[in-house]
């Protein structure tokens, strides 16, 4: 656990601010001088200072500070909230870093009772210095008792953090925490993938009051259950609840890729990214969805302003394979061969194969008719690969059906028919034959693949 | 009740004039102080601007309340239960009411040892009531405030009593009727619209209690 904490139990000759360091994220000057001269006031010493969402990530990245006092409104339409859900996604906020979150909006409250990922605390605008003290050594305290607990969970030892848990629902230092100890146990048994526990855990919860993170929470534990059907019903009444929940929309939108239901995977992702025009992340999603949904003019549009927003470098190899994708979808090939070109040798290294493979299919894609040596290249590495996502396997097809080799288009598509993603992949499997006049060999082939399951089962 | 909202927009102008009037105190207090420092009178000059703290906090507190006023005028719903742990909500409410020098050398304010329980309420509703309760009863009380927290019957009951004179007879025997202030009308809004396992919340408005004075009592389900 961070050094500060035993440094602040211990206190340095009276004053345990004097060792922290805090970062100020506000965009208004004026506000950031205020809250600096709150921080001193309190014993604070070392305030670093960042006007806007992009400078707080880079002195993060830089230097984590042990306390961030953030504003909820950040400037260019970009939120506070934004800079945390982005901090915790990413997993770069350690868990024994202080986030909280400045408001002058009460609504934020609206926001903060809903979403998974929360500050530890929030002040509302204007507070006296002795109120930011007085939180501050509230959410430190409670770190303490936590500290263990998050010990096993960054290392992903999900037995210890649960025996922890338990350790905890019975230690009467934790009494106070204990909405804390039930929402980290059934977050931890869905890690944990114990489903059955957490869907268990998440009733539990909601049986005191039904939080709109529980409901999300127990739709996700629906979901990876397959049980998708009530795991919309679900986040669509988290909606309906709290409007706002953005998060929401991005699960919704999961949820109807996987039942195949790719026009209301768009439209929920629309929504969402109409209201959150600077998540660059969910815009993705959202041309990718629309992909999936074949339609084209949506992906264009939105490409567009994905990258009118800059160059994906900073976004990992993922995220040029997704829009690369999209480009070769709305045939947009010289976009797809921009995209490919800026990948740096250095990221190809890290790559897995399968990610490899998929930037050969998707350049062998934006080739055209010029990529059949490139396809002849790699047809025996295809071949061998056997974990393909079903986008993945998804290019292998386009790339196959383009050079006229069925045998493998119609092996890699098999494969996917036969998968617990077949509903998912469908649509698009039959899109891609039919653009090649193959309808007739796709349900062909899906009745084959049909039989050989129905026969596999007798056998059993 | 009929015609809610044309009495409660009265309601909300005159809570403006009154904060006007609070920051006006303000005001005048920090310009007297400055002139104290430079008179080299500093205690003085610390006192004022400890009172001009204290003036400042009850402006935001009733600024913050008569928004609250103008969400439930409209039909809003602002109450947000989270889990709050009662004796910090308390201590919240403490800190954002803060005695002037005067009332501290009038007034003992007695925090009665509150119930360690944690209960899902809306955190910062529940303090501005909590907070204009105990500026109210800073204003009437002759000695002695006590603020205490309990459990009973499934139900929080925070309480706010004084030693003053009490509520008129008005605001006691009808209280449905009674929009004699912000504070009253968001407070009993604020109590009704705390809603758990089919029960709601109230204020109730009583003199007699620990100390003979006004009770200020909000039940939360």
């Amino acid at each position: 656990m961070s050094h500060f904490f035993s440094e602040f139990s211990r206190g340095d000759n009276g004053n345990p601010y004097k060792s922290l360091r805090f970062l100020v994220v506000e965009d208004q000057a004026a506000a950031r001088q205020t809250l600096r001269m709150c921080i001193q006031s309190m014993g604070g010493f070392s305030v670093d200072m960042a006007q806007s969402h992009g400078e707080a990530m880079s002195r993060l990245r830089n230097r984590m500070p042990d306390v961030i006092i953030c504003d909820y409104i950040l400037g260019n339409s970009r939120t506070g909230q934004q800079l945390l859900e982005e901090l915790r996604r990413e997993g770069e906020l350690p868990h024994d870093v202080v986030f909280i979150m400045v408001t002058a909006e009460r609504g934020y409250e609206q926001v903060i009772s809903a979403v998974e990922l929360v500050p530890d605390d929030y002040i509302i605008k204007p507070f006296a210095p002795e109120l930011l003290r007085t939180r501050l050594e509230k959410v430190i305290r409670k770190k303490q008792v936590f500290s263990r607990y998050y010990l096993h969970r960054n290392s992903a030892d999900w037995d210890g953090a649960l025996e922890e848990l338990d350790r905890l629902a019975q230690s009467p230092a934790a009494a106070h925490h204990r909405y804390d100890v039930m929402r980290q146990r059934a977050d931890t048994l869905m890690r944990a993938e114990r489903h059955g526990d957490a869907a268990e855990a998440y009733e539990a919860i909601l049986e005191e009051h039904p939080f709109p993170w529980a409901k999300a929470g127990y739709a996700r534990v629906l979901q990876r259950s397959n049980r998708l059907a009530e795991a919309r019903a679900l986040v669509d009444s988290v909606i309906a609840q709290v409007p706002r929940y953005f998060e929401a929309y991005d699960l919704k939108a999961e949820i109807c890729t996987e039942m195949g239901e790719h026009g209301e995977a768009v439209a929920a992702l629309q929504t969402a990214s109409a209201l959150t025009p600077h998540n660059w992340s969910r815009k993705r999603a959202l041309a990718v969805a629309a992909s999936r949904n074949g339609d084209v003019a949506t992906v264009a549009r939105v490409m567009a302003e994905v990258m009118a927003q800059g160059d994906l470098a900073g976004e990992g190899l993922e995220a040029v394979v997704e829009m690369t994708r999209c480009a070769v979808e709305v045939r947009n090939h010289a976009l797809a061969a921009q995209l490919l070109a800026a990948i740096k040798p250095e990221q190809l290294d890290k790559a897995g194969e399968e990610i490899r493979l998929s930037l050969e299919c998707l350049t062998v894609l934006a080739e055209g008719s010029a990529g059949g040596p490139r396809f002849d290249r790699i047809r025996a590495r295809l071949v061998k690969m056997q974990l393909f996502s079903v986008d993945g396997a998804i290019d292998v097809v386009r790339a196959a059906l383009l050079h006229a080799d069925r045998q493998l288009a119609n092996m890699t598509a098999a494969k996917v028919l036969a998968g617990p993603e077949a509903r998912r992949s469908f649509k698009a499997l039959l899109a891609v034959y039919c653009q090649h006049g193959l309808e007739e060999g796709f349900r062909d082939l899906q009745r084959e693949v049909a039989s050989q399951r129905l026969m596999s089962r007798t056998r059993h | 009740m009929p015609h809610q909202d044309t009495p409660i927009v009265d309601v909300i102008a005159s809570g403006v004039h009154d904060t006007k009037n609070v920051l006006f105190d303000a005001l005048m207090r920090i310009g007297v102080a400055a002139h104290e420092v430079s008179g080299n009178r500093r205690d003085e000059a610390l006192d004022l601007l400890k009172d001009a703290g204290a003036a400042v906090e009850k402006a935001t507190n009733r600024l913050s309340t008569l928004l609250s006023a103008y969400r439930l005028a409209r039909h809003e719903n602002p109450v947000v239960l989270m889990p709050v742990l009662v004796g910090d909500l308390v201590e919240y409410a403490a800190l954002r009411s803060p005695p002037s020098a005067q009332d501290q050398s009038r007034v003992h304010v007695v925090r009665s040892e509150v119930c360690p329980d944690t209960w899902l309420l809306d955190r910062e509703l529940v303090a501005d009531c909590l907070v204009n309760a105990t500026l109210n009863a800073l204003r009437f009380a002759v000695s002695r405030i006590r603020i205490s927290a309990a459990v009973e019957n499934g139900w929080l009951v925070i309480k706010v009593e004084d030693d003053g004179p009490g509520f008129s007879p008005e605001l006691t025997s009808h209280p449905a009727r009674m929009q004699s202030g912000v504070g009253l009308f968001v407070a009993r809004r604020v109590a009704a619209l705390h809603r758990q396992h089919g029960r709601h919340g109230r204020l109730i408005l009583e003199n007699g209690g620990a100390y003979g004075g006004a009770v200020f009592t909000l039940m939360l389900p």
